[in-house]
């Protein structure tokens, strides 16, 4: 009886650490499929109809701290950009195209993360449209819960969130500022 | 208690070095043109190594099952494997990609993270053995089955491991901005 329970032990725990082993790839192969998909960067973000956060962040246009809720004074769009990621540069002719289109009607608000060299010479080689902000830190981009940019969010006068994604190009960001229902110039 | 626990480690790193040492040996010469690829030796030693390595792999594993040549086995494992971790780590550390043929053609294998725990693992067992280095071992059904079973498990943890590192490279090689 004594051996029986010693190569059951023995056995019992060979299997369990196995079978963590196994649980453990299946955890980590769940999380690529369902996080890190296109889809899943989509759910990414504050949820529809959260209010963006209160917060102070630097503006870049107006060279001094304003307040996120201060500048949506009317439909908006934020949108979340590094100046390391190639689609966010990408991104940068359709933004400026788009925000010709709509502008002044609707808000264009442009959140840039990461190192101000990076950001400087960013901002050196592009013109991007609208309000152009630094989250030096990244608080922002925590606060917002993105994951991954280019990332937009489209909110109305109240800072209600209407819609959110992954914004890589013109199409898709026409499509979030349906949510706001305005139309262009 | 401790003799059987002894006898069942002793089967397992048998079973497991003769199972590699096998695959090894019957495809001796893709694996001397992998060592010979891994360049962590120069050429001609590494040949010498290369052609070695399988027939020390399966000698070792025999020494250990008996009494009188159990040290020699052990000197021999404990050599192959600190070995091993030194060629895995160079090959880590360069970040080549290459298959270690750890397994010889049964099983496709590659150098990475997994085969340097495997081998941190096997050293790990080796030194126990070393360390309590009793004589005689149990052979009963039970002591071999475990043994044997243990080494069933290594084998399907590296080729779990194989196909999960497959799998990811495919989703992550998948466009994100789709």
């Amino acid at each position: 009886m004594e051996s029986f329970i010693f190569y059951s032990v023995i056995l019992l725990w060979v299997l369990t650490l196995f079978h963590s082993f196994l649980l453990l790839l299946l955890f980590r192969q769940f999380g690529e499929v369902y996080l890190s998909s296109g889809d899943g960067i989509s759910r990414d973000g504050l949820a529809i109809e959260d209010s963006i956060p209160k917060y102070t962040v630097f503006s870049i246009s107006q060279k001094k701290e304003v307040s996120l809720e201060e500048l949506v004074t009317k439909p908006s769009v934020i949108l979340f950009l590094s100046p390391n990621c190639k689609p966010c540069q990408e991104m940068i002719t359709d933004w400026n195209y788009t925000e010709a289109e709509y502008k002044g009607r609707i808000n264009f608000i442009t959140i840039i993360v990461g190192e101000e060299k990076k950001l400087r010479s960013m901002l050196n080689k592009n013109v991007i449209g609208g309000e152009i902000l630094w989250d030096k830190n990244k608080e922002l981009f925590y606060l917002f819960k993105v994951r991954v940019t280019p990332f937009a969010f489209v909110v109305d006068e109240y800072g209600g969130v209407k819609d959110k994604g992954l914004c890589g190009r013109k199409e898709q960001l026409e499509l979030y500022l349906d949510s706001v229902k305005v139309n262009k110039n | 208690m401790i003799l059987s626990l002894y006898s069942i480690i002793m089967f397992h790193l048998v079973s497991l070095f003769i199972f590699s040492g096998m695959g090894k040996l019957l495809s001796l010469k893709d694996f001397v043109h992998h060592i010979i690829n891994f360049e962590v030796l120069p050429k001609r030693l590494s040949l010498l190594y290369a052609s070695l390595i399988p027939f020390l792999e399966i000698l070792g594993a025999v020494f250990l099952l008996f009494d009188p040549t159990r040290m020699y086995g052990l000197a021999i494992i404990l050599s192959l494997l600190i070995s091993f971790s030194y060629g895995i780590l160079r090959i880590l550390k360069s970040g080549k990609k290459t298959n270690c043929n750890c397994y010889g053609k049964w099983m496709d294998t590659k150098v990475d993270y997994f085969t340097l725990g495997k081998v941190i693992y096997l050293l790990g067992l080796t030194v126990f053995i070393l360390l309590l280095y009793l004589n005689g071992l149990v052979y009963s059904s039970a002591n071999i089955g475990i043994g044997l079973f243990l080494t069933l498990l290594t084998l399907a943890a590296h080729k779990v491991w194989q196909v999960y590192k497959e799998t990811m490279r495919q989703l992550k090689n998948k466009e994100r901005f789709s």
